[in-house]
């Protein structure tokens, strides 16, 4: 039995949820999870600061610590949301090993977005868009900056993220509100720079 | 919901055009992940192994030790009847408990030597022969499911490196084959399932998703009622990958190895 056929799975094919602590013969479907969020991995690995050269080790980590966890999944938020708290804790590890890596080694400076090797079908105002937008994302605090991207990003509604974050609505509304503030702030920095034009 | 002026949502828009993963991407990083769960639990069956083998040294040990001192005990019984002059019955009395321990012993040291057997079963080898050699010619003799099921389970990395027939994306034509054989379990049709797998598998066994594809086959089994064939094919992947959310999938269905008391 597939978990497409539970009664009590929404059939929002958005949603694949496994429920194998709650019925028998039920495929946790891994394969489909990946299929499914690897983008939103991606991109969220990104503007998380991982640097782009060193994303796909990163998102190599996410995805082999979703299947070692993934029967601890208990259905009690959604998928997408359980995908990004395993996220979000693999960039928090990244950018400490890369933090006591550069206080090591100084020459190792982060590589800025914008340098990532260039794709074809990459215009160039659009890795310019990106390039300032995750300037302005790194300017943000951790808190601020994860509330920020699921909500402005990934249009997650408000509760979904308070259960991604494990944090209360009232903190949740609170972050945002001023991660807002702060991302407007920084935008119009960038302005003043003439780094972007719009 | 958003508060952002519109050319700050611009701004987003544009950047999450060039958020995309670059090509391969998604193939290069999925290869990755399945060799690091494949990787880990074939670890974690060696460290189960070894420690199998380490309780049965122990075992051994400690049978031994019960050997000399029962003996050391016998001997120093004999002594004592051999400079006494009454009848020894409780010697006489301790051969035959002397016998019965050395039987237990025995019988306790060979059951040690079939509980190994049981771990490593006689037709573990044959899979691995499956995935490195051309099938043989008796090689008809052993079931296709449980044949085809062994090769996919030891599978992935290390089975036999034939080109796909195919000029499709191996990994794409694997989904393709894994998601057909899923759509027809849901829908009732278990056997077109394993028809699909099988067909797949004998054009190619090498696959990121090997896992998967014996999760829907013991499924499929189980729906037909061949639990026998289940448990076959389940049981390679309990053994070599018992914490994987695969093998818990296992767990959960008619291919549940019996409870040990």
């Amino acid at each position: 039995m597939l978990a497409a056929d539970m009664p009590m799975v929404e059939r929002d094919p958005t949603t694949p949820t496994a429920l194998v602590r709650k019925v028998p013969d039920v495929v946790i479907e891994f394969e489909s999870i990946y299929t499914k969020y690897f983008d939103f991995v991606w991109r969220s690995v990104l503007r998380l600061g991982v640097e782009e050269a060193l994303a796909e080790d990163v998102v190599q980590e996410v995805f082999v610590i979703v299947h070692r966890r993934l029967d601890s999944f208990e259905s009690r938020s959604s998928l997408k949301t359980w995908v990004f708290g395993v996220t979000r804790g693999v960039v928090r590890n990244h950018r400490r090993s890369r933090k006591r890596q550069r206080d090591g080694h100084k020459e190792i400076e982060q590589q800025p977005p914008g340098d990532a090797p260039a794709r074809p079908d990459d215009t160039l105002a659009k890795r310019q868009a990106q390039r300032v937008l995750y300037a302005i994302l790194d300017e943000l605090d951790d808190a601020r900056r994860e509330v920020f991207i699921l909500a402005e990003l990934e249009q997650m509604p408000v509760v979904e993220i308070a259960e991604a974050l494990d944090t209360n609505l009232n903190t949740i509304y609170s972050r945002l509100r001023q991660a807002r503030l702060r991302f407007h702030k920084a935008a119009e920095r960038h302005r003043a720079r003439d780094d972007w034009r719009v | 919901m958003s508060d952002l002026d519109p050319g700050l949502r611009s701004l987003i828009d544009d950047a999450r055009d060039a958020e995309a993963p670059p090509d391969g991407a998604r193939e290069r990083v999925l290869d990755r992940v399945m060799a690091r769960v494949t990787a880990a639990a074939a670890g974690a069956a060696a460290t189960t192994a070894a420690a199998t083998t380490a309780k049965a040294s122990a075992g051994v040990a400690t049978w031994l030790k019960v050997v000399l001192a029962g003996s050391l005990v016998v001997g120093a019984g004999v002594a004592l009847s051999v400079s006494s002059d009454d009848p020894p019955p409780k010697v006489q009395q301790a051969a035959p408990g002397l016998t019965t321990t050395t039987e237990a012993i025995g019988r306790a040291l060979s059951q040690d030597a079939s509980a190994d057997d049981d771990e490593l079963p006689a037709e573990e080898p044959a899979s691995v022969t499956v995935q490195e050699d051309p099938p043989e010619p008796n090689a008809s003799a052993v079931e296709p499911a449980a044949r085809s099921t062994s090769a996919a389970v030891a599978l992935d990395e290390e089975a036999a490196d034939t080109p796909p027939e195919d000029t499709e994306d191996p990994f794409a034509l694997e989904l393709r084959a894994l998601r057909d054989a899923r759509a027809r379990l849901t829908s009732g049709d278990a056997a077109g399932a394993l028809v699909t797998l099988d067909s797949y598998e004998a054009k190619q066994l090498k696959g990121a998703l090997g896992q998967e594809r014996v999760v829907v086959r013991v499924l499929a089994l189980c729906q037909l009622g061949r639990v026998a064939e289940a448990q076959r094919a389940g049981a390679l992947l309990l053994r070599l990958a018992p914490d994987s959310p695969t093998a818990n999938r296992l767990r959960n269905s008619c291919a549940a190895p019996p409870a040990t008391p």
